[in-house]
């Protein structure tokens, strides 16, 4: 793997945690959510 | 109760951010999310039997693909962020696409060893795979990025 590509990657990550920390706003806790069914 | 209500939560805050790197890296991050979610419902139903297992990270990314299969939505193309530090100026499809046109065992590899950082055994673990097929993932994945990207070198 080229030093390029290997950055890109490790920097990617910001991205994709504040993606999914976004994304997760949106979404029902799931905690509660299966305590409610069990 | 009370007790095996705080061991869960400890295990949702630790394990389950696993769990969700592992499906996010598999789905994209909206499906990623929402398998993760039944995944942890379903560790919480199930916690006498998930909370003995040895590897419940591997077992819940089971769970959750086989969840996967009965819902039409979360087999869709997998859905990357943007890509906010991007070399400027490439015509490039960029590494959001690139992911999202890899299988998904390579695509899961790559993320979780060179995004996220994962050694080949936690890796492996996680996939129920060897490491050696972590290996071969890495490389055959490695590969098809570098040629989506033009960075071949």
């Amino acid at each position: 793997m080229t030093a390029e590509l290997e950055r890109r990657l490790r920097a990617y990550r910001t991205d994709l945690d504040a993606a999914v920390a976004g994304d997760r706003e949106h979404s029902r806790t799931p905690v509660a959510d299966a305590r409610r069914r069990r | 109760m009370a007790n095996a209500g705080a061991e869960f939560e400890r295990f949702a805050t630790d394990d389950g951010q696993r769990v969700r790197r592992v499906l996010v890296a598999r789905f994209g991050v909206d499906a990623g999310n929402d398998v993760t979610d039944e995944a942890m419902a379903y560790a919480w139903e199930h916690w006498d039997r998930v909370r003995s297992l040895a590897n419940p990270v591997g077992y819940l990314d089971r769970v959750a693909q086989s969840a996967a299969r009965r819902h039409a939505r979360w087999r869709r193309a997998p859905r990357f962020p943007p890509e906010t530090s991007a070399p400027a100026g490439i015509g490039e499809p960029g590494l959001p696409a690139a992911l999202a046109a890899l299988k998904p065992v390579p695509r899961t590899c790559v993320v979780l060893v060179h995004v996220y950082d994962w050694t080949y055994e936690e890796t492996a673990a996680a996939l129920g795979i060897s490491t050696g097929a972590v290996r071969n993932h890495l490389h055959r994945g490695l590969r098809v990025l570098r040629s989506e990207l033009g960075d071949e070198r």
